[in-house]
């Protein structure tokens, strides 16, 4: 009796035992198969194409800032990219950008941002998409994007990046948070189905706004001008001449004749950046001594005569003194309303050089050479010719040419 | 006591709303568009005429302008004088676009010219100013910051600003001597300067008592001597060895058949020969101007100049006529010209 007791204690206990194994098995298994904890993504970025807050779409000088471009922070670009950490189907998935990270808390928008101007998923790639389409978008909220498949595909990709990108474009795009350095996240969240029902992966992504670095310079206005008649390199500083600006006119013991043309050069350098150019103008009487004067061409210009009194200037394109003399690559020689631009040739009797001078340049100077833009560094050869008749009186003549450069900025 | 804490903090929140109401709010100078600055005279320590041209960016109103002379261009910078310029004599001698404007402040280094606060039209003005000394040595790139306001005696912050450049420079100085110069030759022919005087020997081949013998030589002379110059014909008449040919000694015809040797300076037709003078202004001394009047003593002033005179060409006629108890013979003689100049 003693032992039929102990087998039927055991029997119910076994039965109890089953009973409870059978119970937790019953209740519990299944839901533990179907509502497996999901697991997390990893290797996971938000790429954002502007850290701006999402009130600025100008820069500093109130100039429009391209949507998607790193100056624009109210229509951005998102591009999120993870590492799914298991294969399976993957039908849906949902963004949901919050000022904290962890899910299953309560999300709080990020002040300003707003994800409802989102029109469709711009990019994705890495998805294997076996046996299933594209993503598509299927809502955009002021902090919430939802994509999905019209037919879940399985993904098998577990090693290397997939992306899903949104915005950045004119009427497709997301604004970031309205105030700078504000740090906010994503919560991203994987579905095996298509409803957003089944979650099987996720993981969250931070980023932030951040202020703009505001860079303001000013160029000031520059203008070097020199003018010399000794040629030096200008190197590549535009050095400028730094002699006395002496000439002498005429042989070798600065005397003039009546049937020889002599001539002389000067020269003026110059740089600038004007952005409305820059006009070189010269101011000066024709060569005198006391009251006689040797005759000033005036404003027609005319070739040498020797034998006849001239005095007269014009631009030697020639005289390029092995780089260091004349350089024009933006002034040009005047040639009107009275051309100096023809210096270059021979003065014998009717020689191919032209020139020209008026000593009204003394109160109104004259233009010889201008350019409509900058100069980064020209150098004028100017020439002068000094002509005489018998007649011209005795004497040590002389003038001092100014030159004037006028930039316009 | 908290009365009193009241009161004080209830004036001090006064004030701060005062504060914020009355002062002004900031206001971002625009740029004066096109601005330039040319100058009269770029010498150093020259005096000249600066001519201000800019366009005005905004309709604001304007009541004055400042000119500040600086060599540095930017509003933040400490304004330094450029060495010893001086506009505080300065004058504004024109003005258009925005007009009305007068020189109401002035010093070393600035300008400013004022009016009744008026409307503008966002447009081109110019403003020039004379008797302004440019900077001293060494030749310098100098700056004016221009700045217009709303107040009519520059102050207030400014409306529009913008700074012009310009730069003193070495003037080129230009020597040259003139030397006494006396140009003289003489040739049977000279078609351009001395250079291109030809041939002296004149042959007249065989003389005769029925025709005047004639012939031409040249002169060219030119100088810038002051009193000018004077040429002499020096030489005899024409001899083969005692016998001679007579020389005029007065102006007389030529008469065939007559001993005579003689010369001018002028074209003649009795008989056709020579030419007036060309070019310059040296003439023919009288005894020696009269057409078909000859004459010869040596020594004699045949042309003169009272002062300068480019080259001028002269024509020497000579002509010689025998008379039939004329000694047969090879006559010659040979003349000298002497051109003295007096500086």
């Amino acid at each position: 009796m003693k032992k039929l007791l102990s087998n039927l204690t055991r029997l119910i206990y076994g039965f109890t035992a089953a009973f409870l194994l059978a119970g937790i098995v019953s209740e519990f298994l299944p839901v533990q198969l179907v509502q497996a904890n999901p697991l997390q993504i990893s290797s996971r970025s938000l790429t954002i194409t502007s850290s701006a807050n999402g009130t600025i779409s100008t820069d500093i000088a109130g100039n429009p800032q391209n949507p998607g471009s790193g100056g624009n922070g109210v229509k951005t670009g998102e591009t999120f990219s993870f590492i799914l950490p298991q294969a399976g189907d993957i039908g849906s998935i949902d963004f949901l950008y919050c000022t904290t990270p962890l899910p299953g808390t309560a999300c709080t928008a990020p002040t300003g941002l707003d994800a409802s101007h989102v029109s469709s998923v711009v990019n994705q790639t890495g998805w294997t998409d076996t046996g299933g389409t594209i993503f598509i978008l299927s809502a955009a909220t002021t902090n919430d994007l939802k994509v999905y498949r019209v037919t879940p595909g399985s993904e098998s990709n577990t090693s290397t990046p997939v992306t899903m990108t949104f915005g950045g474009t004119s009427s497709s795009y997301i604004t970031n948070p309205t105030t700078s350095n504000t740090t906010f996240f994503v919560r991203i969240t994987l579905y095996s189905d298509n409803a957003f029902s089944n979650p099987v992966d996720l993981g969250t992504v931070a980023s932030s706004t951040a202020t703009q670095v505001n860079i303001t310079a000013k160029v000031q206005e520059e203008l070097a001008f020199s003018v010399g008649t000794t040629v030096t390199p200008p190197g590549a500083s535009c050095i400028p001449f730094s002699d006395n600006g002496a000439l002498q006119l005429g042989d070798t013991n600065g005397v003039l004749s009546p049937v020889l043309a002599y001539d002389g050069h000067s020269y003026f350098r110059v740089s600038t950046n004007a952005t409305h150019g820059l006009t070189v103008e010269y101011s000066g009487n024709t060569l005198t001594n006391g009251g006689n004067s040797i005759t000033a061409i005036g404003t027609t210009a005319a070739n040498s005569v020797p034998g006849t009194p001239q005095f007269g200037l014009a631009i030697d394109s020639s005289d390029t003194e092995s780089g260091s003399g004349y350089s024009f690559n933006y002034l040009v020689a005047s040639t009107s309303p009275t051309n100096y631009s023809l210096g270059a040739g021979t003065i014998t009797s009717g020689g191919s050089a032209y020139f020209a001078f008026t000593a009204t340049s003394m109160t109104t100077p004259q233009l010889v050479a201008s350019s409509p833009s900058i100069i980064v560094c020209d150098t004028g050869s100017v020439r002068y010719l000094g002509n005489i008749a018998f007649a011209t009186p005795a004497g040590i003549y002389t003038t001092t040419i100014t030159y004037i450069a006028v930039p316009t900025y | 006591m908290y009365k009193l804490k009241f009161v004080l903090i209830g004036s001090m929140l006064t004030l701060l709303v005062n504060v914020i109401l009355i002062s002004p709010p900031t206001i971002q100078a625009a740029e004066l568009n096109d601005r330039s600055l040319a100058i009269s005279n770029s010498a150093v320590s020259g005096i000249s005429i600066y001519n201000f041209t800019f366009t005005l960016p905004d309709t604001t109103n304007i009541g004055s302008i400042g000119f500040l002379f600086c060599t540095e261009p930017l509003a933040v910078e400490n304004c330094i004088t450029p060495s010893n310029i001086d506009v505080s004599h300065a004058t504004l001698i024109s003005q258009s676009g925005e007009t009305g404007f007068a020189i109401t402040e002035q010093d070393t280094n600035m300008i400013l010219i004022s009016r009744t606060p008026a409307g503008t039209n966002a447009e081109q003005v110019q403003y020039i100013f004379s008797n302004i000394t440019n900077p001293s040595y060494p030749p310098q790139t100098y700056f004016v910051r221009i700045s217009t306001y709303t107040s009519d005696d520059g102050t207030g912050s400014n409306t529009d600003f913008g700074a012009v450049a310009t730069s003193t420079a070495t003037g080129v100085y230009i020597n040259t001597q003139v030397p006494p110069i006396l140009d003289f030759c003489v040739g049977l022919v000279i078609t351009g300067n001395c250079s291109t005087a030809i041939g002296y020997f004149i042959q007249f081949g065989d003389f005769s008592t029925l025709r005047t013998a004639s012939a031409t030589s040249m002169m060219e002379a030119g100088t810038n001597a002051k009193s000018g110059i004077i040429i002499t014909v020096n030489g005899t008449t024409m001899t083969s060895g005692n016998y001679v040919i007579n020389n005029l000694t007065l102006q007389t015809p030529s008469i065939i058949g007559t001993s005579q040797f003689g010369l001018n300076l002028r074209a003649n037709t009795n008989p056709i020969v020579g030419s007036d003078p060309i070019a310059g202004s040296t003439i023919p001394n009288a005894a020696y101007d009269v057409p078909n009047q000859y004459q010869f003593n040596s020594g004699d002033v045949v042309a003169y100049a009272p002062g300068p005179t480019n080259l001028t060409k002269l024509t020497v006629s000579y002509i010689v006529n025998i008379s039939t108890s004329q000694t047969v013979g090879i006559y010659d003689s040979t003349l000298t010209y002497i051109c003295t100049a007096s500086f």
